[in-house]
């Protein structure tokens, strides 16, 4: 033992216990994403041998409309539910955290979060369901025109939005209590005392300080949305007319309907360039808006 | 102590918000379970009911298998089957062994990171957070292929194994609480004789039950829930986990329309472990959600 | 025989080097302790000793072997840290018995070790207890219980009372001499408080910015510091500066200090200084007199704060903008304010050249 350093013994036992996390990712993340890179230089069914191609699948995607659709769907989609989301969540949080520090109540908020996509697709597809659903039946009880909702091609993607706000307004009310609860009273207490308006103390005390929770939820929730696909699978399968055919709904399908392996791969490389964009930069942005607590 | 808090409209205005709320997040759930007590003919007389009008459990007995096919169908059923006790049992141990292999593991490399001097230990840090970054459809498709040509579709350990080894989250989560334990604690281990190992299991490991069960929980949660990797994996029935036995359930429609007694029923089955779970372990549940944010 | 040798000790972080090339050798059974500021490096050169660091460069030796490689729980060495360190999740008995455990010591073996250390430290009521559920001083005992029952060839000291209130330090300070008089094992001790240090220590080093400064006994250092930095850290109050000059050199290295218009010799272990030098006049809150010295020198001060705490005060004032402070023992009725003129004996006098380096020699006062 002492012919052997301090740090290459140490080091014989830092990988040690990496060793199993060490073999899960080079096996499941570092070696799968360079292969799906080399995938994406290829043509492949799966059945047959892969086949070189080079820079092709990358050329048919800057020209394939679906593509295109598929992302801008997904931006959309993106743009439909995060602000609303966030906004009810905040709403939510600033309302419990001044209302109740009740568990039941934190519990049912964060209820549907804990159901699985697929749970809550079919929660909602039968709720919307246009002949037997209660929501039409709502709406007709105000008098309105019953909606086809996920039938329709100009309300489906905005149904999925939706869906996801249910499940996901709890989460973010709960991620922002967590943020409300570590500024501390005596900001507010201070500034009542100087006559400050409750408005006013949530605009310039709490929506400041929430910065750093706000980061995070707005990256987590964007990078998580953009990738939409759970809902879209069982509520409408990229439907009606292609309405919904989301950029990973639509690299799924190339993948495991179309058997286009290096088609689907060079867009979920495609994929990964964009969201890395968008996390670096919102992780500068991030750098930028350090917690001013402590 | 009791404040009596003055009732002012901002506080009327925020308790309606929150009711509303929490009526829009129950009621739908309330409504389903409603549906699942409907009887096959009545589902359109009773849309607007908040009651059934002639409870039934025939829906249930339908998904439970204890009904024939022709009975099933009689009862509104679609012909479709879904083993839904099968799925449960596959979800528990799909969820539990990611759950406790994943954790132990993240434990072990998150202590590593933490506390280990070794060659490329930032490098690998770097890399394991990196690893976050990767949407999940990147690797899917390299992933299948793996499974495929390794033998292991429809089989547990291939739909485990992308992960039951490590996860980014949870080292990085780990690490931090690791590096926050009080460092003479271990320091004292080491000059009482215990060597890196025997340091993590009787002195790290006893003071992390916290953070091992946010760990634990959050997985839970996920790995509950998760959907599109086991739906790729398993394509027979014996195999399915309850995302995915719900999905195909809902999918086949062989009688042209859904049954939508049969699948609310399961609906309602599959939303009771969370339910219970919720009951015995709301509060870490909560914090644990919360905590994901907090860091 | 566990004397123990550091060599040209070095150890840098990264590129930041914290102690530079540290020569000492401490003896068996000796109670050394180690003082000095803050961020000087105590801490680091214990841990060095114990193991828990790496040396850059340089030997230690414990017992006459080479411990660069040895690993630490295999120097003979047990540490009592500054926060204690006990595993919470373990009972007062599972705390000691850790480390036996881990030596695969035989379970007689270790209960007849528990039985006796917590005999010694009074803890037979606590064994079953968890860390939580002691006070701050039960916890100091079964920290350093933990240490006895390694039986080691050196105890390790990081600060181990600065988390106690000031009575308990005191209780603790003796027990831990007495300790150290039952089993005159070598210990070394690392605080900051100098009582601390004069009353426990054999042997003191007084460390400065990665240096040793000086090494010696607390009342040769009390007596003759090497230089301005140990005379100012050791005596509580801090010892008062004052700047005077070389006026007059006569034969033998004596020279005539000027100090307020008034001249005195001093004999001078250097050969350096020329008339008109500046040099530091020292002299102890605890040497001020009330009255003038013959054969010393005499000035004028005024009280601005005099804090009286019954059987001494303190008189704090200031002389050309240099703070002085006095100690007066019995009661009087000092105010700030009060004018008085004050006097010190010439052999009460410490003087240090420019560089602070000392520039005589003081007789230790004999028996
Ligand atoms: N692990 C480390 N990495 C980098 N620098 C360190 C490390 N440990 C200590 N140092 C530096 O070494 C110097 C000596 O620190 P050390 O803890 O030994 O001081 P100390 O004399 O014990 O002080 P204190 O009385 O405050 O405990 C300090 O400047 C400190 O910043
Ligand atoms: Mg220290």
């Amino acid at each position: 033992m002492s012919f052997m350093s301090r740090k290459l013994k140490s080091s014989l036992f830092g990988y040690l216990f990496i060793f199993p996390a060490l073999i899960g990712f080079l096996l499941f993340y570092a070696w799968p994403a360079g292969r799906a890179v080399g995938i994406s230089f290829t043509d492949w069914n799966l059945l047959s041998e892969p086949y070189y191609v080079g820079l092709d699948n990358y050329v048919e995607m800057l020209e394939d409309d679906q593509f295109w659709n598929g992302l801008k769907l997904s931006a959309y989609y993106v743009l439909l539910n995060i602000p609303l989301q966030i906004m009810l969540g905040l709403f939510l949080a600033v309302a419990m955290d001044r209302l109740t520090k009740s568990l039941f109540v934190k519990a049912a908020i964060l209820l549907p979060y804990l159901l699985s996509n697929v749970l809550v697709a079919l929660v909602w597809l039968w709720m919307l369901d246009p002949i037997l659903g209660i929501v039409n039946s709502l709406v007709a009880f105000f008098g309105l025109a019953p909606q086809a909702y996920l039938g329709d091609p100009d309300q489906a993607l905005v149904s999925v939005a939706a869906i996801n706000i249910w499940r996901h307004m709890g989460l973010c009310a709960m991620l922002f209590l967590a943020g409300l609860q570590t500024i501390p009273k005596y900001l507010y207490e201070s500034a009542s005392l100087e006559g400050v308006t409750e408005f006013q103390m949530f605009r310039k005390i709490t929506l400041p300080l929430l910065r750093p929770v706000m980061v995070f939820v707005l990256v987590t929730s964007v990078t998580g949305s953009f990738q939409i696909f759970d809902t879209i699978a069982v509520t409408t399968a990229g439907g009606p007319l292609d309405s919904t055919r989301v950029i990973v709904y639509y690299i799924v399908q190339n993948a495991f309907s179309f058997y286009k392996m290096g088609y689907a791969s060079a867009m979920s490389v495609t994929l990964c360039m964009i969201m890395l964009a968008y996390t670096l930069l919102q992780m500068h942005i991030m750098r930028a808006s350090e917690s001013d607590l402590n | 102590m009791i404040l009596i808090k003055k009732i002012t409209p901002a506080r009327c205005v925020a308790w309606l918000v929150l009711i509303t709320m929490l009526v829009v997040t129950l009621f739908p759930l309330l409504f389903v379970a409603k549906t699942s007590f409907v009887p096959a003919g009545e589902l359109y007389t009773t849309s607007t009911q908040l009651l059934p009008d002639n409870p039934t459990l025939s829906n249930y007995k339908k998904i439970f298998g204890l009904l024939s096919t022709e009975e099933s169908i009689a009862a509104g059923g679609s012909g479709a089957n879904i083993n839904i006790t099968t799925s449960m049992i596959n979800s528990v141990i799909f969820t539990g062994i990611i759950v406790i292999v994943q954790t132990f593991n993240c434990a072990l490399a998150a202590y590593a990171f933490a506390r280990i001097p070794f060659y490329g230990s930032k490098l690998l840090f770097g890399a394991f957070v990196a690893s976050m970054m990767i949407p999940s459809v990147v690797t899917l498709i390299p992933n299948f292929v793996l499974m495929r040509d390794l033998g292991l579709l429809n089989s547990m350990l291939g739909m485990v194994a992308p992960f039951f080894l490590m996860h980014g989250f949870a080292v990085f989560f780990l690490r931090q609480f690791f590096i926050s334990l009080p460092k003479d604690i271990e320091e004292a281990a080491q000059l009482d004789g215990a060597n890196s190992f025997m340091i993590f299991f009787k002195i790290a490991l006893p003071l992390s039950w916290a953070p091992l069960m946010t760990v634990a929980t959050l997985t839970t949660i996920n790995m509950w829930n998760e959907f599109l990797w086991p739906f790729l994996i398993a394509t027979d029935d014996s195999m399915k986990t309850l995302p995915v036995a719900l999905q195909s359930f809902k999918s086949q429609t062989p009688q042209g329309q859904p049954d939508w007694g049969g699948l609310m029923a399961a609906t309602v089955i599959a939303t009771i472990p969370t339910i219970i779970m919720l009951f015995f372990f709301g509060r870490r549940i909560v914090e644990s959600v919360q905590f994901t944010g907090g860091k | 025989m566990a004397n123990i040798t550091l060599k040209n000790v070095t150890k840098r972080f990264d590129k930041l080097e914290t102690i530079h090339g540290v020569n000492l050798k401490l003896c068996d059974g000796e109670f050394v302790v180690f003082v000095g500021p803050s961020g000087c490096g105590k801490s680091t050169l214990l841990r060095l000793i114990a193991g828990l660091e790496e040396i850059t460069e340089g030997v230690i030796e414990i017992a006459d072997k080479n411990m660069n490689n040895v690993a630490p729980a295999n120097r003979g060495v047990a540490m009592v840290f500054q926060s204690y360190a006990l595993y919470p999740h373990m009972s007062v008995r599972e705390n000691m018995s850790f480390g036996m455990e881990m030596r695969g010591e035989s379970k007689e073996n270790i209960h007849t070790r528990i039985t006796k250390a917590s005999h010694i430290l009074q803890l037979d009521e606590l064994l079953d207890r968890k860390p939580r559920q002691l006070s701050g001083g039960q916890r100091q005992r079964v920290a350093i219980g933990r240490a006895i029952v390694r039986e080691p060839d050196v105890f390790l000291f990081d600060e181990p009372l600065s988390n106690l209130d000031a009575e308990l330090r005191v209780d603790m300070r003796i027990q831990i001499a007495q300790l150290h008089a039952k089993l005159k094992t070598t210990m070394i001790y690392v605080t900051h408080d100098q009582v601390e240090a004069m009353t426990l220590a054999d042997k003191i080093v007084v460390l400065r910015a990665g240096h040793i400064e000086q090494v010696g006994s607390p009342m040769d250092l009390y007596h003759n510091p090497n230089n301005a930095f140990v005379a100012g850290f050791i005596g509580s109050p801090k010892m008062n500066f004052l700047p005077a000059l070389i006026s007059d050199i006569e034969a033998d290295n004596l020279v005539m200090v000027a100090f307020n218009g008034q001249k005195i010799p001093f004999k001078i272990q250097s050969d350096k200084l020329s008339i008109g030098d500046p040099v530091t006049l020292g002299f102890r809150p605890e040497h001020i007199h009330l009255a003038k010295q013959e054969d010393g020198f005499h000035f004028d001060i005024t009280v601005d704060v005099a804090e009286h705490l019954g059987g001494i005060s303190y008189l704090y004032s200031q002389v050309e903008d240099n703070k002085v402070i006095i100690e007066i023992s019995g009661e009087n009725l000092l105010a700030s304010g009060d004018v008085l003129s004050v006097g010190i004996k010439q052999s009460d006098c410490y003087l240090f050249d420019q560089a602070g380096k000392t520039l005589i020699d003081r007789a230790l006062p004999n028996r």
